[in-house]
């Protein structure tokens, strides 16, 4: 069952004193099912976040509109929905516990559950040790667990996360990963834009791509990746230098790192027949194995044709 | 209800955490303690110096907190960004514009009223002097005034910046406490063939509040009669909620509209 469905969504922003409009947002149909990680794609300015904001109603749409869990957004339960924001800035003057209180008391919780709410999701996010301290005191990263606890403080079945992993150092961005993967575990449906593809490669069941306003790709990960050219990388030890040169001249790509010989080859069968010469000439094999690329790779290619 | 409480409650927690509210009620206090030198100066004066110096010094610091803080209340939430998610928490438009002005309004009253406590405590231990209804009155018709200026420094707030909200809500003050000139002025021009300028002074008249009837201050300098009691106690505080709800609606009616970009 789609959780989230999105029609003929449309944002025009009137820009300057002469009234010129600018498409942030260009007819936009999507739907996002129950229980999935769902990962929103673009560059800068593809209309992403202007997105986010049409569903929570921080903004309004030109045209069209949007459907969250079978109601029109504007008459949508607040409460099953966690949002949080690109580099959020919350009130700097409150201490992490009084930030999660406030928001569990805008949710209708009362008073003794908004504490105890906010102890746990303080510990969840790893935060137990900062709770008195205010959040002007903060770093990047703490900020954004606290902005990913508050998301998180109505229990809320969909989680609209804009940017979640930004500022967080490596040990960050994998706890909040891992905190991400087990929220599906607990059948959230997540909705996140990220810039950074890796994570979304590693989470996300399906993928959109948006590009100046416009859908350009929606599928899974798996599909993305398997629709460009596979190339095939073979790892070879141990090759003798006739060999070797021989095999640098059939490869599309060649690089010897560590004595160890790193081949990238267009076509599996020409991949196979190397390593066949290459094991009877004395050389081990060290890896061999279709190159796919990386999501990373399929945007670049995607993006950058339109 | 709830949002509006909470949303009241924090912007009170803001504005009590903000530097200036406890640099006005500092410089206030000073105010009031040389009220107490220059008294004991100004021989049979006493009491008169006392309740004018102790008055203006509420006023102008009660002016200043409702302004300084107010203009930056609303701006501050669209320019941090930090309603995006008060937004999406289910939080209605016009409930977080009368939660922040109620938040803003509590502030004054308590600034209002620690200093008007204290002024009552000097003009009691005072040998010379004496609290009296009127001084009281007074105190309490100050804080309606204050609930419109907060209004007001909260309406400009939501749609303009700081530094032209303040200079609006001084404007306001200011031309409120003209209200009686303004009308006159207003008729002299009109004599003198000037109607623009008449026509203009007449809608200022009409559409800004008279905040000079919320003004007892030479009443308690001088012992004057303050008027019906009427007047005093249920008709002027009444028109000030009037007036702020007015002042209220407006600014949900333009912030209901809005992008927040």
């Amino acid at each position: 069952m789609a959780i989230l469905r999105i029609e003929n969504l449309t944002k025009d922003y009137v820009t300057g004193f002469t009234g010129k409009k600018f498409r942030a947002l260009s007819n936009l149909n999507l739907e996002v099912e129950e229980g999935e990680i769902f990962g929103f794609l673009g560059p800068n300015g593809a209309g992403k976040t202007t997105t986010i904001k049409i569903l929570l109603r921080i903004i309004f749409p030109t045209s069209g509109t949007a459907w969250i869990m079978d109601k029109k957004i504007g008459e949508a339960e607040q409460h099953k929905i966690g949002y949080m924001p690109e580099n959020p800035y919350f009130y700097r003057f409150l201490t992490g516990r009084e930030f999660l209180r406030f928001y569990a008391r805008l949710a209708n919780l009362p008073i003794e559950d908004a504490k105890k709410k906010a102890e746990r999701l303080l510990d969840i996010v790893g935060l137990g040790f900062a709770a008195k301290t205010r959040l002007s005191e903060y770093s990047k990263g703490m900020v954004t667990r606290v902005g990913l606890a508050q998301a998180l403080i109505t229990d809320p079945t969909l989680l609209l996360l804009d940017e979640p992993m930004s500022g967080l150092d490596p040990i960050g961005r994998r706890e909040i990963r891992d905190l991400i993967a087990s929220l599906k575990e607990e059948k959230k449906t997540i909705f996140f834009c990220s810039h950074i593809l890796a994570d979304i490669e590693m989470l996300c069941d399906r993928v959109a791509i948006l590009n100046k306003g416009e859908l350009i790709k929606l599928g899974t990960v798996r599909e993305m990746l398997s629709s460009g050219q596979s190339n095939y990388v073979l790892s070879l030890d141990k090759v003798p230098p006739e060999t070797a040169l021989q095999m640098k001249q059939s490869a599309a790509k060649y690089e010897e790192i560590g004595g160890i010989i790193h081949l990238t080859i267009p076509d599996r069968e020409t991949a196979q027949k190397m390593a066949e010469s290459a094991i009877s000439a004395g050389a081990t094999i060290q890896e061999f194995r279709p190159d796919r690329g990386t999501l990373e790779d399929y945007f670049v290619r995607e993006v950058g044709a339109k | 209800m709830n949002h509006i409480f909470t949303i009241a409650l924090n912007t009170y927690k803001e504005s009590v955490r903000n530097k200036v509210f406890y640099i006005i009620l500092v410089f206030a206090l000073l105010l009031l303690a040389f009220s107490l030198v220059l008294a004991s100066l100004a021989l049979g004066e006493d009491d008169r110096i006392i309740k004018q110096i102790g008055l203006s010094a509420i006023n102008v610091f009660g002016l200043l907190l409702a302004a300084f803080v107010g203009v930056n209340l609303v701006y501050e939430e669209l320019d941090k960004r930090t309603i995006y998610t008060i937004i999406a928490s289910g939080v209605s438009r016009t409930s977080f514009i009368i939660g922040k002005f109620l938040g803003l309004f509590l502030t004054v009253v308590i600034n209002v009223l620690i200093m008007g406590f204290l002024l009552c405590l000097l003009v009691g231990f005072w040998p010379e002097s004496n609290i009296t209804v009127t001084l009281i009155f007074a105190i309490f018709l100050f804080l309606f005034e204050m609930m419109i200026i907060s209004a007001l420094a909260v309406l400009f707030s939501s749609f303009s910046t700081p530094i032209l909200s303040a200079v609006l809500t001084f404007m306001c003050y200011v031309i409120g406490h003209m209200s009686e000139d303004l009308i006159e002025w207003s008729r002299r021009l009109m004599d003198d063939g000037a109607t623009g300028v008449a026509n203009l002074l007449r809608v200022l008249y009409f559409v800004l509040p008279n905040l000079e009837i919320y003004n007892l201050k030479n009443q308690v300098i001088y012992h004057e009669d303050i008027g019906s009691l009427g007047y005093v106690t249920l008709l002027y505080p009444f028109a000030a909620i009037l007036y702020t709800a007015i002042l209220l609606l407006i600014a949900a009616i333009s912030f209901n509209r809005r992008d927040f970009k």
